[in-house]
């Protein structure tokens, strides 16, 4: 039932693609609308109409109103979250382009609606009194301003432009966030196309595609000042400062942002302090607590957690950057709480040990004999958390009992089938130092399982539990290649490759002189720079902080002669050479049908013998530069079909003098790859 | 149909309420499961969309299938925009035979201590009911006085209510209980009992099934209270 707490009600209104006489006259409705203390506007325009009704929008600022100025090509997401996250009010009503409403309505809201039972709310159409279905209503609706912020609003994602509405509405239901509160006297019109012009069938498998409920995790364009904490990463720590600085860069060098830190000290002697507050960053708080053991400072983690959700965290370990990130996208309408796998790694030598924990960890407990999720790879709502607590008599295996207890009280775990972290072997870990108590609590975690059920549901869990698997990791078959560029950096020495705009992204790690190698490609004719690599020895792990600080997470890095990507580039090679080759592959594995003959020319040809090739498609030249070593070849590229007499001539003049050379492009596979990079060695 | 109830045994030894989605445009709030160690009998078909409501009061606009019919008088109920429902219930009997009652009390404290030997001849029979956390305690008991049992209904309790159980998700329990005990009244004391809109609500659809409620603070004597019935 309602409680009598009046809203502050936020009308947001997308107006960006209105023109400018469409967005006065909104104006005038939002006059009338806004008039009352309990309502705002938050409304987002494009910066051209914004000229036109630059007046009126002023006017609108200088009464606390909120006004957003959009680039005029951004998508409607894009808008509506911008003015959503700005606006002030506890409830949203969000309107969207084209839409028109009685302008008394969001005053009638802030005097009908109660917030604590209103989660959102579908307004009808036309003043039709049926229920109106998902995808005929995407004109407005209502809902409450830290759930919308919670979701992370709308999909900003293309293939959801059409559908984000609907999408939006069923998220909110998978989260349990809708009350299904509607109210028939309040009317909204609609003056676009409805979204069911798009098929039923095909906005439902749109939406059905993702089942997740979480959007925007790694790109959103809400400002991070205004972004709710998503996740609470808890460290509970006890001496341990030699490793906390790693365990906490692993944190930060996240894929996804809203995230906080939170270390409870038990009572450290050892510098773990300073070794917090050394990171400049407001995200991560420190508390101390007198050494009252893992459990109670777990416990006071959660009391102090802000995040909707907590992820677990040891101070020995080390994150996966996109570990948060995988936990978030797994959970769905079914799962409230993710597990996944791990890697242990010895301290010394860095050998890697991969563990998989069985999926199904759930009221079949029986099924998996005192084992529970990977403690560092949970994500728990925080208020689960909160509400069952570790036990703090135990102080060791508390993992165990905590993800039983938490199972018992209907917590419905899903494994994200994803190595979450690397885990530290070393002397003082717990295993280590309490194995005793941790074989312990295992056992009576398992005994706990086994008490209530009777000898037929015992069976029965045992053989469903038979069907648990241990799921595929990916990375499994290389742990080097998949995990190796995390490890501490006393194990790894690090190669950063870097593509595109190299000189601003390696600005941002602030060691501009530390670019090692260095591979540009330009047009012949225009000097258009088509590709730029760059390759920085020697990454550590704060360098890969201070990137991810500064927005940049798109390089990849090498350890060992093995590459792993920090986002999304390929394999690389460091030498110039290397880099020269590695770069030739590429263009040829993505060549078209119309480019099927491509040449090269070492040492690159003379402006004469250029010009005689001018008709080519592609004609640029690559130049790489690594410990002292220059590497010059000139592309270009043909379709032979269309060949004049005059360049074919050229070519085989060149050719027969040994200044040219005809690469195999590859677009049938491994094999023409292979022809390819055979020929590309006699360079 | 948006919304289906269902109840079933697991092998683990519980019993569990839940509430489904019948469409993936609706919404059930979380946790979607009420769930109590032991298994229990079936309630009365009127009993199930008082649990339901109690459970999710947050739907209180949709169409539910129960599991069984509810009676037309229940049903009128839950319709009844004067309480701020709109719950139209899938299937109604127009027959329905109502609950058996008996002078009986189920007696809750929010302290979780049951009572003992308010039973010594006259009067109502009492039964003590005390609600552990499943998080905690495993398991249920049975005296002739007093029913223990586990159950995750302290997740229904809202965050911010920590500290007090929640009186509508205890009330959840007990009705699991009245039909065995052929109960008439609840008394419940010490909890934090919500709204006045909450209360009407809750006696009304209570009354419709044949139970009092009676609420109490733990400054007031529940024994005083039990003793005057």
């Amino acid at each position: 039932m309602r409680d009598a707490i009046r809203p502050r009600v936020s009308l947001v209104i997308d107006g960006t693609t209105m023109a400018p006489e469409g967005l006065r006259g909104l104006l005038d409705m939002v006059e009338a609308a806004a008039t009352e203390a309990t309502v705002d506007l938050s409304l987002a325009v494009s910066i051209d109409a914004a000229d036109e009704a630059g007046e009126a929008l002023k006017s609108l600022e200088d009464r606390g109103h909120t006004v957003s100025y959009m680039h005029v090509a951004c998508a409607k997401a894009v808008a509506l979250n911008t003015a959503a996250a700005r606006a002030r009010g506890d409830v949203l009503l969000i309107v969207e382009t084209g839409t028109e409403f009685e302008p008394a309505l969001a005053q009638r809201l802030a005097d009908e609606l109660q917030v604590s039972v209103l989660s959102w709310m579908w307004l009808p159409l036309g003043g039709e009194s049926s229920d109106p279905s998902f995808y005929t209503d995407a004109a407005a609706l209502v809902v409450r301003r830290d759930h919308f912020m919670r979701i992370r609003g709308y999909d900003e994602r293309p293939q959801m432009a059409e559908v984000i509405s609907p999408d939006l509405r069923v998220r909110l239901g998978r989260a349990g966030l809708a009350g299904g509160y509607r109210t028939p006297r309040l009317r909204i019109f609609t003056a676009e196309p409805s979204p069911a012009v798009l098929a039923k069938s095909e906005v439902q498998k749109r939406i059905s595609q993702d089942a997740s409920i979480y959007r925007n995790l790694t790109s959103w364009s809400v400002p991070q000042s205004s972004r709710p904490v998503l996740v609470s990463v808890a460290i509970a720590t006890r001496n341990r400062a030699e490793f906390l600085a790693d365990s906490i860069n692993s944190v930060l060098n996240q894929t996804m942002d809203d995230l906080e830190i939170v270390v409870v000290d038990d009572g450290s002697t050892d510098g773990t302090k300073q070794v917090v507050e050394s990171f400049d960053d407001p995200r991560v708080r420190y508390f101390y607590q007198a050494s009252r053991g893992i459990s109670a400072a777990r416990n006071l983690a959660a009391d102090v957690s802000r995040g909707h959700f907590t992820a677990v965290h040891d101070d020995d370990d080390i994150m996966l950057p996109d570990r948060l990130e995988v936990s978030l996208r797994v959970l769905t309408e079914d799962h409230d709480a993710s597990y996944g796998s791990w890697v242990n790694f010895d301290n010394e030598s860095g050998a890697m040990i991969l563990h998989v924990i069985r999926d199904g960890f759930d009221s079949d407990l029986v099924a998996f004999n005192g084992q529970g999720p990977g403690h560092s790879t949970w994500l728990v709502p925080t208020g689960l958390m909160q509400q069952t607590r570790y036990d703090e008599t135990y102080t060791a295996s508390v993992d165990h009992n905590l993800a039983t207890r938490l199972a018992w009280a209907g917590c419905r775990w899903v494994h994200s089938e994803r190595v979450a972290y690397l885990r530290r072997m070393h002397a003082t870990q717990v295993s280590a130092v309490d194995g005793g108590n941790q074989k312990i609590g295992h056992v009576l975690t398992r005994f706990g399982n086994e008490f209530v059920a009777s000898e037929a549901g015992r069976s029965e869990m045992k053989a469903a539990g038979a069907g648990h698997k241990n799921p595929t990791v990916p990375g499994r078959d290389d742990l080097l290649a998949a995990f190796g560029p995390w490890l501490p950096d006393h194990l790894v020495t690090r190669t950063a490759v870097f593509r595109g705009n190299v000189s601003n992204k390696v600005m941002k790690l602030a060691r501009y002189s530390a670019v090692d190698a260095v591979l540009t490609d330009r047009d012949l004719g225009s000097r258009r720079l088509l590709a730029e690599i760059g390759v920085v020895h020697g990454i550590t792990w704060a360098d890969m902080v201070r990137l991810r600080s500064r927005g940049e997470m798109s390089y990849s890095l090498v350890v060992g002669g093995v590459e792993k990507s920090n986002g999304s580039s390929e394999p690389e090679r460091t030498g110039a050479s290397e880099m020269v080759r590695h770069h030739l592959e590429s263009l040829l594995s993505g060549v078209g049908q119309q480019e099927n003959l491509w040449l090269a020319a070492l040492g690159g040809l003379a402006v004469a013998e250029q010009e005689a090739l001018a008709p080519a498609q592609r004609r640029s030249r690559v130049v790489a530069a690594s410990d002292g070593a220059r590497v010059i070849v000139d592309v270009f590229s043909f379709n032979v079909q269309s060949l004049t007499p005059q360049v074919s001539s050229a070519i085989k003049e060149l050719v027969s003098a040994g200044k040219l050379v005809v690469m195999d492009p590859a677009p049938n596979g491994e094999e023409a790859a292979h022809r390819t990079a055979t020929r590309l060695r006699r360079f | 149909m948006a919304y289906k109830v269902t109840r079933g045994r697991h092998a683990d030894g519980t019993s569990r309420f839940a509430l489904e989605r019948g469409t993936m445009t609706e919404v059930v709030p979380v946790p979607r499961e009420l769930i109590l160690d032991g298994h229990c009998s079936d309630p009365h078909p009127d009993v199930v969309p008082v649990i339901t409501w109690l459970c999710w009061p947050q739907v209180e606009s949709a169409t539910i299938a129960y599991g069984s019919a509810v009676s037309s008088e229940m049903a009128a109920l839950l319709s009844d925009p004067s309480l701020g429902l709109g719950i139209k219930p899938y299937s109604v009997a127009h027959n329905l035979e109502p609950r058996q009652t008996a002078p009986s009390i189920i007696a809750l404290d929010s302290r979780g201590k049951p009572g003992r030997g308010r039973n010594d001849g006259g009067g109502a029979r009492v039964t003590f009911l005390d609600v552990r956390p499943i998080h905690e305690w495993r398991g249920r008991m049975l005296s002739t006085d007093s029913i223990v049992v586990s159950s995750n209904a302290y997740t229904f309790a809202p965050p911010e209510d920590t500290g007090s159980r929640s009186l509508a998700s205890t009330l959840a329990v007990a009705l699991h209980f009245v039909d065995d005990l052929r109960a008439d009244t609840i008394v419940a004391a010490g909890f934090s009992a919500g709204s006045a809109e909450w209360q009407l609500c809750a006696r009304t659809l209570l009354a419709r099934i044949g139970i009092e409620l009676k609420l109490t603070h733990h400054d007031t004597d529940l024994w005083q209270e039990l003793t005057i019935q």
